[in-house]
């Protein structure tokens, strides 16, 4: 286990400075920032002083050999706008994120739970193509449209919901529910296909042989059994929840990581890019050695050697 | 295997799930918490004045006023802070900190003469050492967004407790309308906060004061009640970045926003829907073809001038902008101190176009045509689209090559355009010296042409005043519509949705000042 972990922790590490360095790269191409940070009226020896003042004027070697010494030492430097920390920055707006991800997160996994269990219970066709009809109708729109049009049913039509902003519970309710409709049929799909499987298991037999009700036999035996391939895909997607949704921070005026991060990108404030793939590349890290860890503590048969 | 519910698999992962759920939760609840002083529409508060929400486009990068000074944060600055002067709606010059300025006879000094009694709302008073700190500060700072503002200032000093001397590099006539973007912030405050802790509780001598500030949330303003001038009307504003047109729309018509800046496009939607209005002004700012008159056939005057003559402005603001604009016929737009009335570019007129290019020698050579694909100029790939089916009808192959808003600004700032390039200009200052310094001095960014003689007259106009300085502007925009340096298109309006109970007086640059601004009984 120790060894595991160590093994593991290597690799994150060497995965996350592959990510620095994209950044880092890719960043530089796109050419120097000072032109989009000073207004029109700078004129090119203003433009070249501050390429200047923030190195980008050095070779480029020696701005990536500063930069991932700066890393080392936990300083992602001092966004070119803000002027104030990067990771500060980021940090400041991770709660909105998690927040949105995890409602979003729990609530499309409990309605597919609820959907699968129904689906099991009642052995009813009908309500299987129902929910996987249905929940891929959903998952075909895109979710900025998807939002758009909830905008506009509940906060333009019916004023039920703020449109907009994190300012009350209420604001929560409409992108959660894009995201978490957005996720539904993966789960159910997922869920639904595993109990199938369980289903047809020798144990399942057994216990219904015994005399258990459906009910018992679904929520005892069968649905604990189908956690494991259900737990890995929906890590997944918790940590690119995780990681922002950007589509969904715009359209409702969200402050998370993925709103800051476009406008970081599209001003060029490479240390808010640089420190905010890093973030995102460690919480996707983080997730994914949890749900391992998670796995291995349910199944004795996953082996963490 | 018997089943024993001790060793199911779901109660040993158990404990494993809940405490990462229960820690999950905990994060979000802890570092969450909703703040409920922004949101609600325009009402009749507990006070009589009213609360609004306004959209910001951004969000401002800081609230520290020496270092920002982009537009999106002058909508909050004009609001929370005094500048000397001050631009009103209509473009004019108007006194706020300062009473009155005088220059020298050669326009070398200004004068300004510093209003008496004016206080921070931390109490400090407002002095003329505060105003010479304010400008100091940017001055040292090459990093300061505003320093491009005061390109002309060598040095501030004071010359008596109301009177601060600007010294320029040059004589400059229009200097008074520079200031009014420059905040005044207090010396002793800034000065023992740092520009950190500043930018986290500013204090200003505006109309409004800050109340709170959440970045990326909102910017929540009370009413100043020492304010020096005439109170506000409204108790308070939030300024609420959103930076979606569509989710801007869907507030303003919600009412989870009281006014926000809308897209051209949107404009019926909105009158048609009845839960809002829309106001449009003519801006301050011009939407033109910048040219590389140096390279290739773009190098004949000739050329340069069909491609003005091919397309047909009026067209374009009557149906790509649903008539929200107006066509341009020089490089300012009305709004603006030194706009030539009267001035002609030639107009539309494709068969003077086609008699030019054969007259050239045109030979179907290929123009690149770059131009943004979002951002600073709504519609603009449509706008783009339309003018090259014109120049496509006049004979005049074009290569459409679009590229995000930032590589845009960039290669403009580069000079690496090859062809022509679709790029505007809105002076904040509503004068014409900072536009026309960029397009025809030396250094400037859009001036590929380097003509000496457009270079002599942009700082000719920096010396003169009045009248003068008008004759100088029109010999300018003169020339440089007769060789074709630029190819002015239109002047697009600004436009807005408002709540119907919101009473408030739009800019020209598109900005909030809300000194004003109240709700309708």
């Amino acid at each position: 286990m120790p060894q595991y972990l160590i093994k593991r922790i290597g690799q994150a590490v060497f995965t996350l400075f592959c990510v620095l360095t994209f950044a880092f790269v890719l960043g530089r191409a796109t050419g120097k920032p000072a032109g989009l940070l000073l207004p029109d009226s700078a004129t090119p020896a203003e433009v070249d002083a501050l390429n200047g003042a923030l190195g980008f004027n050095e070779p480029l070697h020696v701005q990536y050999l500063t930069f991932l010494a700066n890393v080392l030492r936990g300083d992602f430097g001092t966004s070119y706008r803000q002027r104030e920390s990067a990771l500060a920055l980021i940090a400041e707006r991770l709660p909105a994120t998690f927040e949105l991800a995890f409602w979003s997160f729990l609530l499309g996994l409990l309605l597919a739970v609820l959907a699968a269990t129904a689906i099991q219970l009642t052995g009813s066709r009908t309500l299987r193509s129902l929910f996987i009809w249905g929940g891929s109708l959903r998952h075909s729109v895109p979710d900025f449209f998807f939002a758009l049009l909830a905008g506009l049913l509940f906060s333009v039509a019916l004023g039920m919901l703020p449109s907009l902003g994190r300012t009350s519970p209420a604001s929560l309710v409409l992108p959660v529910l894009t995201i978490a409709t957005g996720q539904f049929v993966l789960y159910v799909r997922l869920i639904d296909s595993a109990l199938s499987d369980q289903a047809g298991q020798d144990y399942v037999r057994t216990a219904f042989s015994k005399g258990q009700s459906r009910a018992r036999v679904l929520f005892s035996h069968m649905l604990p059994n189908s956690v494991l391939p259900v737990l890995t895909m929906a890590g997944l997607n918790l940590g690119s929840l995780l990681g922002g949704t950007v589509v969904v921070e715009a359209v409702f005026a969200w402050p998370g990581l993925g709103q800051v991060l476009t406008e970081a990108v599209s001003q060029r404030d490479f240390p808010i890019v640089q420190a905010g793939l890093l973030v995102v590349a460690l919480i996707f890290v983080t997730v994914n050695l949890a749900v391992d860890l998670i796995a291995a503590k349910i199944d004795p048969r996953v082996s963490l050697a | 295997m018997p089943m024993s519910h001790a060793r199911s698999p779901f109660r040993r992962a158990l404990p494993v799930l809940s405490v990462g759920l229960a820690s999950a939760l905990m994060l979000t609840g802890c570092a969450g918490g909703f703040e409920s002083t922004s949101g609600s529409s325009a009402e009749a508060g507990t006070g009589t004045g009213g609360k609004i929400v306004a959209a910001l486009p951004t969000d401002p990068t800081s609230m520290n006023p020496v270092k920002t000074g982009s537009l999106v944060v002058l909508s909050v600055f004009f609001n929370t802070f005094d500048q000397l002067t001050k631009i009103t709606a209509d473009g004019s010059l108007e006194p706020k900190l300062a009473t009155k300025w005088t220059p020298n006879a050669d326009l070398t000094t200004w004068d300004f003469t510093i209003r008496e009694g004016v206080t921070f709302t931390n109490g400090e008073p407002l002095t003329a050492d505060d105003v010479v700190f304010s400008f100091t500060r940017i001055l040292e700072d090459p990093t300061s967004e505003n320093f491009g503002y005061l390109s002309s200032l060598a040095s501030v000093e004071k010359v008596d407790e109301v009177t601060v001397r600007f010294n320029m590099k040059a004589p400059f006539s229009a200097f008074p309308r520079n200031t009014s973007l420059i905040s005044i912030v207090p010396d002793q405050a800034y000065a023992a906060m740092g520009p950190e802790a500043f930018a986290a509780a500013p204090v200003g001598s505006g109309p409004f004061k800050f109340e709170k500030i959440q970045r990326g949330v909102a910017y929540d303003l009370v009413r100043n009640d020492s304010y020096w001038g005439e109170p506000a009307k409204l108790d308070a504003v939030s300024l609420v970045p959103v930076a979606s047109d569509e989710s801007r729309v869907n507030g303003v018509l919600s009412g989870s926003l009281d006014v926000a800046q809308i897209s051209p496009a949107q404009v019926e939607p909105v009158k048609g829907s009845g839960a809002a209005n829309v106001q449009s002004e003519l801006s301050n700012g011009v939407v033109f073809l910048g040219v590389n008159s140096k390279t290739g056939i773009l190098a004949d005057a000739k050329i340069r001038r069909a491609i003005g003559m091919a397309i047909d402005k009026k067209a374009i603001v009557g149906t790509v902008l649903s008539g929200l604009g107006e066509p341009a016929t020089q490089m300012l737009a009305p709004a603006v101190e030194g706009f030539v009335a009267g001035l002609s570019d030639g107009g539309y007129n494709p068969d003077e176009a086609k008699k030019l290019l054969a007259e050239a020698g045109y030979n179907g050579e290929s123009i690149d045509f770059e131009y943004a694909l979002d951002g600073r100029i709504p519609l603009s790939g449509e706008v783009a689209q339309a003018i090259q089916g014109y120049l496509t009808t006049a004979g005049i192959k074009v290569n459409l090559v679009g590229a995000d808003q930032a590589t845009h600004t960039l290669k403009v700032r580069n000079r690496q355009m090859k062809g022509i390039y679709l790029n505007t200009w809105a002076p904040s200052t509503v004068d014409g010296d900072l536009p026309l310094t960029d397009f025809y001095e030396k250094a400037g960014n859009n001036n590929y042409a380097q003509d000496p003689r457009t270079a002599e007259l942009a700082v000719k106009q920096r010396g003169v005043e009045g009248k003068d300085r008008l004759s100088v502007f029109d010999e300018l925009l003169g020339l440089s519509n007769e060789q074709g340096y630029y190819i002015p298109l239109y002047v697009p309006a600004n436009n807005f949705a408002v709540d119907t109970k919101l009473d408030w007086t739009q800019r020209a640059d598109g900005l909030y000042d809300f000194s004003t601004t109240g709700l309708k009984k």
